[in-house]
């Protein structure tokens, strides 16, 4: 099972969880002692006819008992709350880390307000499962066991009721367990469905709105809103259940004890003080079960969390992105960007979902400073190459390679310094025009960031923004139009000086003054320089010193 | 008002619920002190060998209380819980009609991933608000007042020393670790939210950072971010424990109190013997109802947090002015062969966005009679969309007149405003769901027939026909399963559907080859013939019919 294994690869956690358990077991063994206490001092008070000053002496003792106590409870929430927040920590680095190297082609086909809420609240849940859970499904079985224990040395006889309520009550919440585990499941995909049901919502509020149909759209919310509350009943009914059941049988248990103590008293079995601890001491045998049947709904949140996060850490990793530091060192030995060529070999590549290849027998030279353009109806695969050469997936069959050297052999950062891209549509960062501009270059000064932006034609624009080269981008990249989002890209890429640009239908939005303008300033940088462009318009094509044209995944002009 | 006030009024009807709630769990409660009360009563008779009829009743008293508790404990919590979802699904809708009219004007400034925490986690939040805040106290005061009242019947100081404790334990506690721990409450929901925003940014932008080697956006923030949670969690968890600690501390010392005070009354002659051990476990039955309300400081702060971002949202002020009804006027709709006819009449129309920012706008005027096919041109930036912007009442404006039909624009009803004007822009939204329900947005009624017909219009019928799944094809999020041009080409199809008086196509072909755009702009005005068409681009499509050819430069409108 997942959860122990998670334990098993943390072990500072589980020493957290384990002092924590202690702590409660502690904890509890001064509560059986102290009611054993509080039952000598009510006989003595009842039977004995002790005065006050008389009982003193045991009810100091026993306020000492309640403040060690008090200690225990509030250290042990205090460990549970460390493991919890080590385990939150590294999980989610951990999946974050894997996601990015799946990357862009590999979780195409996830939702990302499912991973958002996987990935934030779902590790939260981890929390509830961790501090609360786990402690108390230790308790539940320790626990009982020594009350048991005790109250055998008290009274054996009503050991043998809780020797049958107390097996049955645990079968009884590993039954419910099972049957709520499939509930729990369900609620959690609903969940993440839920998620991107809002998150759609919202990013379409506006053409909702141009549509004239907000109104609906608030239907669906209540709607929507509607089944995920009945999801959450259902697992919270059966959750009920549980508790009514262990509820119900526990007390039935403790009145089967006092009827039966009461009888065994009014014969003269039993004296007074031991029957009232036993008394006393009953509900402290069920109350862990019935703890754990409170908290054991957290805990299978926890776990359909778990089970999802598991599933996204299969996902197969296909980019070769920097997730871990250090990796820096050059392993070609790249120490000036030179590149005389970009090779693509046999190259081949078929989807999961798909039967036929995406792309098949691809094989082209590029030599340095050669401007392409790669043309083609939609779907003959350009797109793929261009995943391909952005190494967001590995090649099926062939090769690419940089200098007559397989790109695989490249170390990622490297990869990065000979290749930028200019997508078809750019994503934006919160943070400034300026920084955004910097993305793939932090450290870049202000200089390079103004000359990037002349070389886009940019700057004009960005300079009568509200505040420059200052004014906050939000992620839908403000209001700017698409060729302005265009230009930012261009000049995104143009500061990353890499040998290779590589343009996803770059001017598509651009108009006429515009295109001219980038393609003069692009054919400026491309100057010894090599860029690939997937192309529509002619105006590009006419610049391009070659037309590589795909159809049905593979080259049919163009190849050399 | 407070935020959580102003959220509980707003959706209202939460009172009668929460008053059966609390009832339900004053009935568990005061069981719960029933049985315990009884089941000591029973032994303490069985001691004193009283073989009366009284024991039987009392066995039956202790079944009674059993069977009660465990059944209305179960009723507490699902009439609860199936209360709060309801309520849930109202602050939804609350939410999401509050929000609608500051799309996009206001929601734009929010990241999509902040929104969508408001929507979900924050409301969610609320549910604490409502069970854990709001039910207890109510509960809690019923069940404190049987206790008292019953140790009172012994003596009036057994009642007020119980008072004492529990007012210790339910209101002195609560509140100052309510204090304590406001601020990071809050900082846990505004942190939160952060991460949402950070894991929809970085998941929605995956291929931009991997390609410009910035995971750390999404890796490092979020890493950074659960961090920063940490000492605000760590501070929660110590309040929790302390809270924990105190109150099993004061739980313990009432008993204590109360059975010293018992044993010198027994003393006195002014308590009789049998009723000695009822005392100390009616304040142990008493303090259950108290427990719950030190975790309540914990939910209202929280709560507190997020019904402040719920409420911060829909009280913005809205970007629009709505006409009221005197104002109101209904649009003169002359119609020709079927045809609603409307002219647009733009005079002088100034704007800028906010304060200090550009005139994007400047004394713009142009005249487009019904039915015409007008092409306005001009550079990126020069106001063509900030134009729509208004059209569309996204904004205000407030110099210059719109006149729809000589009747001014800003006193239209907004729906009717935009039902004469449809608009496609690069920015709109497809949604995840099947093409049909994307199509259907613009004509609910349309049969599937007449959906097909549209895409035909615009290329799209034969691609839509060969689909596997046909109509039912899912769009993908925001259409990402689709190509840029069969994207922009749904939604157009969309807009066609709407038979719109005034149909704006902004940029919306820019992703066709020449070709391609050709044969969709012959497609729309054929399907719009005798209706309005305006669109703009970058380029004049070379294309006959053009009836108006305006120039779009800083601002200003000039037909060519």
């Amino acid at each position: 099972m997942w959860p122990r294994s998670l334990l098993a690869e943390h072990p500072q956690v589980r020493r957290w969880i384990g002092i924590s358990i202690l702590l409660g077991l502690f904890a509890a063994g001064i509560l059986v002692a102290w009611t054993i206490l509080l039952a000598g001092v009510i006989n003595d008070g009842f039977i004995k006819e002790q005065t006050l000053s008389g009982v003193l002496p045991t009810l100091i003792l026993m306020a000492a008992l309640l403040l060690l106590r008090a200690l225990c409870i509030w250290l042990a929430e205090n460990s549970s709350q460390l493991a919890s927040g080590l385990l939150r920590r590294k999980v989610r680095s951990d999946s974050l880390a894997h996601l990015i190297a799946v990357g862009p082609a590999g979780l195409s086909a996830e939702r990302t307000a499912e991973l958002t809420s996987t990935l934030g609240q779902g590790i939260d849940s981890l929390d509830a499962y961790v501090s609360r859970f786990l402690p108390s499904a230790a308790l539940a079985v320790m626990v009982p066991a020594g009350v048991f224990v005790t109250i055998g040395i008290l009274d054996p006889w009503t050991t043998l009721i809780l020797l049958f309520t107390g097996p049955m009550l645990i079968l009884l919440l590993a039954v419910i367990g099972s049957r709520t585990r499939s509930l729990t499941q369900r609620r959690f995909e609903e969940l993440g469905w839920l998620s991107s049901f809002y998150l759609d919502m919202i990013q379409g509020l506006a053409t909702l709105k141009a549509f004239g149909r907000a109104e609906e759209g608030a239907e669906m919310v209540e709607q929507v809103s509607r089944r995920y509350g009945e999801a959450t009943m259902d697992v919270l009914r059966t959750a009920f259940q549980t508790s009514l059941m262990m509820e119900w049988a526990a007390t039935a248990a403790t009145a089967l004890v006092a009827v039966q103590i009461s009888f065994r008293l009014i014969r003269g079995d039993l004296s007074f003080d031991l029957a009232l601890a036993v008394l006393m001491l009953t509900p402290e045998f069920f109350a862990p079960l019935r703890r754990l049947a409170i908290e054991y709904h957290a805990g299978q949140e926890g776990n359909a969390a778990l089970e999802r996060i598991t599933e996204l850490n299969a996902l197969p990793a296909q980019t070769r992105s920097v997730t871990t530091k250090g990796q820096e060192s050059s392993s070609l030995g790249f120490s000036s960007l030179e590149l005389s060529t970009l090779e693509l070999n046999t190259v081949g590549f078929t989807y999961a979902e798909s039967e036929s290849p995406a792309l098949e027998q691809v094989s082209f030279v590029i030599e340095q400073g050669q401007t392409v353009a790669l043309i083609g109806p939609s779907g003959a695969g350009k797109s793929t190459l261009a995943k391909l050469l952005m190494q967001f997936m590995q090649p099926d069959q062939g090769q690419i390679l940089i200098n007559g050297q397989p790109a695989q052999n490249l170390q990622p950062s490297d990869w990065r310094r000979i290749i930028s891209w200019v997508p078809q549509q750019p994503a934006f960062f919160a943070g400034t025009v300026a920084q955004n501009i910097a993305l793939g270059r932090p450290d870049a000064s202000i200089e390079q960031i103004h000359q990037a932006a002349r070389v886009a034609s940019a700057q004009e624009f960005i300079e009568a923004l509200p505040d420059g080269f200052n004014t906050l981008l939000g992620e839908n990249g403000l209001r700017l139009s698409g060729g302005q989002r265009q230009r930012l890209a261009i000049a995104r890429a143009a500061i990353m000086d890499t040998p290779v640009v590589l343009l996803d239908e770059f001017t598509a939005h651009l108009d006429e003054d515009t295109e001219a303008q980038v393609v003069a300033a692009m054919s400026a940088l491309m100057q010894d320089r090599t860029a690939v462009v997937i192309a529509h318009r002619a105006a590009t094509i006419a610049s391009a010193q070659r037309v590589i044209t795909l159809d049905g995944g593979r080259v049919i002009q163009g190849q050399l | 008002m407070s935020s959580t006030r102003r959220v509980i009024r707003s959706v209202g009807g939460y009172r009668w619920w929460v008053a059966v709630t609390a009832l339900l769990s004053f009935v568990t409660l005061g069981a719960g002190i029933g049985l315990l009360a009884m089941s000591a009563f029973l032994i303490s008779k069985s001691a004193l060998v009283d073989t009366t009829i009284t024991l039987a009743l009392i066995i039956l008293g202790v079944r009674v209380f059993a069977t009660t508790r465990a059944v209305s404990r179960y009723a507490e919590r699902y009439v609860g819980h199936l209360g709060t979802f309801r309520i849930l699904t109202r602050i939804r809708i609350w939410f999401f009609r509050g929000i609608e009219p500051h799309a996009p004007a206001v929601l734009m400034q929010h990241r999509s991933g902040d929104l969508l925490t408001r929507i979900l986690a924050d409301i969610d939040t609320l549910q604490d608000l409502y069970l854990r805040v709001l039910v207890p106290p109510v509960a809690a005061a019923l069940a404190v007042g049987l206790g008292c009242i019953l140790l009172a019947g012994f003596s009036p100081w057994l009642g007020i020393a119980l008072f004492v404790f529990v007012c210790l334990c339910g209101v002195v506690i609560p509140l100052s670790m309510h204090r304590l721990t406001l601020s990071s409450s809050a900082s846990l929901v505004q942190e939160q939210a952060n991460l949402n925003a950070t894991l929809v940014e970085g998941i929605t932008g995956i291929a931009d950072l991997i390609a410009f080697g910035r995971e750390d956006l999404l890796l490092g923030r979020s890493e950074h971010i659960t961090a920063a949670q940490q000492p605000a969690r760590k501070q929660l968890a110590q309040a929790r424990g302390i809270a924990a600690g105190l109150t099993a501390l004061l739980v313990g010392l009432a008993a204590l109190t109360v059975l010293g005070f018992g044993v010198s009354l027994l003393r006195d002659g002014s308590l009789e013997g049998v009723y000695l051990a009822i005392l100390p476990l009616v304040v142990i039955a008493t303090f259950e109802a108290v427990g719950p309300l030190s975790a309540a400081y914990e939910h209202l702060g929280r709560s507190r947090a997020a019904a402040t971002r719920l409420v911060e949202l829909v009280d913005t002020p809205a970007s629009v002015v709505k006409p009221s009804a005197s104002e109101k006027l209904t649009l003169s709709r002359n119609t020709s062969a079927g045809h609603t006819m409307v002219d647009l009449t733009v005079t002088d129309l100034s704007f800028r966005y906010a304060e200090g920012e550009p005139l994007i706008l400047q004394q713009a005027s142009v005249q487009i009679p019904a039915g015409s096919f007008a092409v306005i041109t001009g550079p990126s930036g020069s106001g063509k969309s900030t134009l729509c912007n208004l059209l569309l009442r996204f904004w205000e404006y407030s110099q210059g007149s719109i006149q729809l039909n000589e009747c001014e624009l800003n006193r239209l009803g907004l729906d009717e405003a935009r039902s004469v004007v449809a608009l496609v822009a690069q920015h709109d939204h497809l949604f995840d769901t099947t093409l049909r329900d994307n199509l259907l947005l613009g004509d609910s009624r349309a049969e599937d027939e007449r959906l097909l017909e549209a895409c035909d219009a615009v290329c799209l019928g034969d691609w839509v026909r060969a689909l596997p799944a046909g109509l039912d094809e899912r769009a993908g999020e925001n259409g990402n399963r689709l190509s840029g041009g069969e994207r922009q080409r749904v939604m157009i199809a969309r807009a066609l559907l709407t038979e719109a008086p005034i149909l704006i196509l902004d940029e919306a072909t820019e992703h066709l080859d020449e070709e391609m755009q050709l044969d969709v702009l012959r497609g729309i005005l054929k399907w719009r013939s005798g209706l309005t068409t305006i669109m703009i681009t970058h380029e004049a499509p070379n294309i006959s019919g053009i009836d108006l050819r305006l120039q779009c430069s800083k601002g200003t409108l000039r037909e060519i």
